[in-house]
C-alpha cells in the first residue's frame, strides 16, 4: 500500500512539473502564433487587446486537452499495464 | 580534443542502449521443464533482482525465489527468475508472480513431448553476476515456429524518438533566439579588440622600420 502511495505522489509530483513545463512551451508558440497572424493581418486594434482576446479562448481549450494529455492519458495507460500483465 | 567528444557520445549512447537493452520486454520460445523455488542470498548482483511480492514486508539481503527453468528450440539453456515488480522499476507493475508460477507449472513438458510456450521477460542472463531475466507473462503455441513482432518496443521507441525530437527543436529554438545573440556580440567584441590590436602593433612597428 504505502509502496502504491509513494509511486502515485511521486507520478503526481513530476506530471505536474511536465504540465507547468508543457503549458508554458505551447502558450510561446500561440503567441508568437498570435503575432504573426496580427502583423499579417495588419488590422487598427492593438497588440495588446488582440493576444488577450486570442489567449482566453485559447487558454479555455488548453487547459482542458492538456489536464486529458498529462494527467488522464499516463494514468489511463498505467492502468492499461497493470490489466494487460495481471490479468489478460 | 575531437577524440574525447567522440567517445563522451559513444559512451552515452552505449549506456542509453543497454538500459533500454534490459528494461523492455523480449520474448523467447522456449520449453518448460521445471518450476521451482530456491533461496538466494543478495550479494553485490542485488542489482539484478526486484522486489519480494507485492505486500510483503522488507527480505532482506535473502529471499525465496521462484524459477522457470527451460530450454530452447536449439537446446540453449533459458531460466527466468519470477518476481514481483510491485510498484517499482521497472514498471511493468507485475503483481501475480504466484499466478504466473502455476501457469508455467501448468505448461511443463518432456522432449518427447514438448509444449512450447512463449516467454516474454525483461533483463539479461548473466552467468558472472547470477543474474536472470524476469518472466512477465507466459503463452502456449502449437509451434515454435512463431512469428514474434514486438510492436510494442517499437512504439514505445518511435514515442520516444518523437519527444527526444520536439524537445530539441524547443532547445534548438531557444538558442536562436536567446543565446545565439549574445554569442555574436561576444564575437563581434573580440573581433573588434583583435582588431585594434593589429592597428596598435602595426604602427609601433612602422616607427621602427621608418628609423631603421
Amino acid at each position: 500500500m504505502i509502496a502504491a502511495l509513494r509511486l502515485f505522489a511521486l507520478l503526481f509530483v513530476v506530471l505536474t512539473l511536465i504540465y507547468l513545463v508543457l503549458s508554458f512551451l505551447l502558450r510561446q508558440t500561440a503567441q508568437r502564433e498570435a503575432r504573426e497572424t496580427w502583423e499579417a493581418l495588419d488590422t487598427r486594434i492593438d497588440w495588446e487587446t488582440y493576444l488577450e482576446r486570442q489567449m482566453k479562448s485559447y487558454n479555455r481549450a488548453m487547459r482542458r486537452r492538456l489536464i486529458f494529455g498529462v494527467y488522464i492519458l499516463p494514468t489511463a495507460f498505467l492502468a492499461a499495464i497493470v490489466y494487460f500483465v495481471n490479468f489478460a | 580534443m575531437r577524440y574525447v567528444k567522440w567517445t563522451f557520445l559513444a559512451v552515452i549512447a552505449i549506456a542509453i542502449f543497454l538500459f533500454f537493452n534490459y528494461t523492455l520486454p523480449d520474448r523467447d520460445v522456449v520449453r518448460i521443464v521445471e518450476t521451482e523455488v530456491r533461496r538466494v542470498d543478495f550479494g553485490e548482483n542485488s542489482v539484478f533482482w526486484a522486489q519480494p511480492d507485492v505486500g510483503a514486508g522488507a527480505s532482506g539481503g535473502s529471499r525465496d525465489v521462484r524459477f522457470i527453468n527451460a530450454v530452447a528450440e536449439n537446446g540453449a539453456i533459458r531460466v527466468y527468475r519470477n518476481e514481483d515488480t510491485g510498484w517499482g522499476w521497472p514498471p511493468y507493475f507485475k503483481l501475480d508472480s504466484s499466478n504466473l508460477q502455476t501457469e508455467a507449472a501448468d505448461l511443463v513438458s518432456t522432449s518427447a513431448n514438448p509444449q512450447w510456450v512463449v516467454i516474454t521477460h525483461y533483463g539479461w542472463r548473466a552467468e558472472i553476476f547470477s543474474a536472470f531475466p524476469n518472466a512477465v507473462a507466459v503463452r502456449a503455441v502449437d509451434t515454435p515456429d512463431v512469428r514474434l513482432i514486438p510492436y510494442f518496443n517499437i512504439g514505445l521507441i518511435v514515442v520516444l524518438l518523437g519527444v527526444v525530437f520536439w524537445l530539441w527543436r524547443v532547445w534548438d529554438r531557444f538558442r536562436q533566439a536567446r543565446i545565439e545573440p549574445i554569442v555574436d556580440n561576444i564575437t563581434i567584441a573580440i573581433d573588434n579588440a583583435d582588431e585594434r590590436a593589429d592597428n596598435f602593433r602595426e604602427r609601433l612597428l612602422s616607427r621602427f622600420r621608418k628609423k631603421k
